[in-house]
């Protein structure tokens, strides 16, 4: 899969995992739209929550995890024709210009694992499912401190709703892939865990 | 038709209708994607009239479906012209020979009775096709549509299946009366309309109250920006804005005091109580000493 397509369809499991039903034909809406319309943040945010999101209620939520997923770069003038849109957004241009003017988090949903603080090693989504796996309850909490102390800094203006910032949390901590994983063992292993 | 959302905007402006850019994307993306363009948003921001003004900047005709409960495929699609089809066997009726030659002369287009979405599908040029308020129709309805929005195909038995010569642009529009199907929610793309800011009504009330000048205006809008935040039971929409804007124009006011206010709040707020509740919150008389 290409990059984009594989960056779009990450993000549209991300928005299941919220309870926002995405159809496979929406993704398909999605990605042509992008292929219309260009990677200019305003515009991707535009196309993808018109062809991803048909209730109200559900934009709160498709907003914060576009900020997490979509680093925003200036919506200034293109300075050239950002060229074909479905280009490797996360390869920085070889020939030194700007390949696209969205580029996206890093595939795993983590954004901020470079500001994980000492003390806790490995990359957080990892230790999230040994810990769910294990039981291990101190290191829950002690992932749980971090994601809390990660979403600070990236907090929008007005955001006071609790339950945005677990969003937050769980998408610093890689949450939905850590799922996966913990799931796809139980099913393997037809152990019960929970 | 356009070949950019700027283009959208641009020709939406020259036909008074302001729309920022991320609305024009939206617009551009569902004629393109050949999507129909469902539109949601408070009464009286303008849902319908983008599809009037898209009609009208495109020069394609407009044909409108209002809904209703009950509303059913007799009103929407084609209904057969009974009477017609009844005073003409009355007509020639010693010379039929049986009923197969009756049928023949009675199920002919000459006795279809074309309802919006027919009219839409048989049309010789392009159309825009406006489904109002959508949510107020009921869910076998409901169905019924996404086929053929689907589709853009219908059959009527007794004659043939009728295929779009042209595929309308496809414009819905819903006040949230009644959560509808997700499958047809699928099928569209979705456009929030809300109110405009207050930059943007701004615009839309120097463009439409003409003579109006931009300090009395500034002060209307913000005024109805303001309220727009107090739970009201209505709450204006543009076109009350400007009602009240060419209210105040013709007093010749240039402050909204408390006075000012009471005079002319009928044309802006359409209940007693909203009205009293505003009111109680205004200053009696400001600035005049």
């Amino acid at each position: 899969m290409k990059p984009l397509e594989e960056k779009i369809t990450d993000f549209c499991r991300c928005l299941r995992r919220f309870g926002i039903s995405v159809a496979g034909s929406e993704i398909a809406d999605a990605l042509r739209a992008l292929s219309l319309v260009g990677l200019e943040r305003d515009d991707v945010y535009a196309a993808l929550s018109c062809t991803l999101i048909k209730e109200e209620e559900d934009r709160p939520i498709f907003a914060s995890l576009f900020q997490i997923y979509f680093k925003g770069k200036s919506t200034k003038a293109p300075e050239e024709d950002i060229g074909d849109p479905f280009e490797d957004v996360n390869s920085r241009g070889n020939d030194g210009r700007e390949p696209a003017r969205v580029e996206a988090a890093n595939s795993s949903g983590v954004v901020s694992e470079q500001r994980m603080r000492p003390g806790i090693e490995g990359e957080p989504r990892v230790l999230l499912i040994k810990a769910v796996k294990e039981g291990d309850y101190d290191l829950l909490q002690a992932l749980a401190h971090h994601a809390v102390r990660n979403i600070g800094g990236r907090r929008p203006q007005g955001l006071d709703d609790a339950r945005e910032l677990v969003k937050r949390a769980q998408i610093f901590l890689g949450w939905e892939k850590a799922m996966d994983e913990v799931f796809e063992g139980v099913l393997s292993s037809r152990a019960i865990f929970f | 038709m356009f070949s950019s959302p700027e283009e959208i905007r641009s020709r939406f402006e020259q036909h008074q209708f302001i729309v920022d850019r991320s609305v024009s994307t939206v617009v551009y993306l569902a004629i393109k994607l050949g999507r129909p363009l469902l539109v949601e948003g408070p009464a009286g921001v303008g849902k319908t009239e983008l599809a009037r003004v898209l009609s009208r900047c495109t020069d394609r005709e407009l044909i409108r479906l209002q809904c209703y409960e009950g509303l059913d495929e007799s009103k929407a699609l084609y209904e057969w012209n009974y009477q017609k089809q009844l005073l003409r066997i009355f007509m020639d009726q010693s010379q039929y020979k049986d009923w197969k030659e009756i049928k023949e002369t009675i199920y002919t287009e000459d006795f279809l009775l074309r309802r919006p979405l027919l009219k839409a599908l048989m049309a010789e040029s392009e159309t825009v096709l406006l489904i109002d308020e959508v949510d107020k129709s009921d869910e076998e309805f409901e169905s019924f549509l996404l086929e053929i929005l689907s589709e853009y195909q219908i059959s009527i038995p007794e004659l043939t299946t009728i295929t779009a010569r042209h595929i309308p642009v496809v414009i819905l529009t819903s006040n949230n009366f009644r959560e509808f199907g997700d499958a047809l929610k699928r099928r569209c793309v979705h456009l929030y309309l809300d109110y405009p800011t207050l930059e943007q009504e701004l615009k839309i009330v120097m463009l439409k109250v003409p003579g109006i000048r931009e300090t009395l205006a500034r002060k209307i809008v913000e005024f109805v920006q303001a309220i727009r935040l107090v739970n009201l039971k209505k709450v204006p929409s543009i076109a009350e804005t400007l009602n009240w804007a060419e209210a105040l124009l013709e007093l010749k006011a240039d402050e909204i005091d408390g006075e000012m206010f009471a005079d002319t709040a009928g044309v802006l707020l359409k209940y007693k109580s909203d009205i009293e509740q505003i009111k109680s919150s205004l200053p009696a008389c400001r600035g005049n000493g």
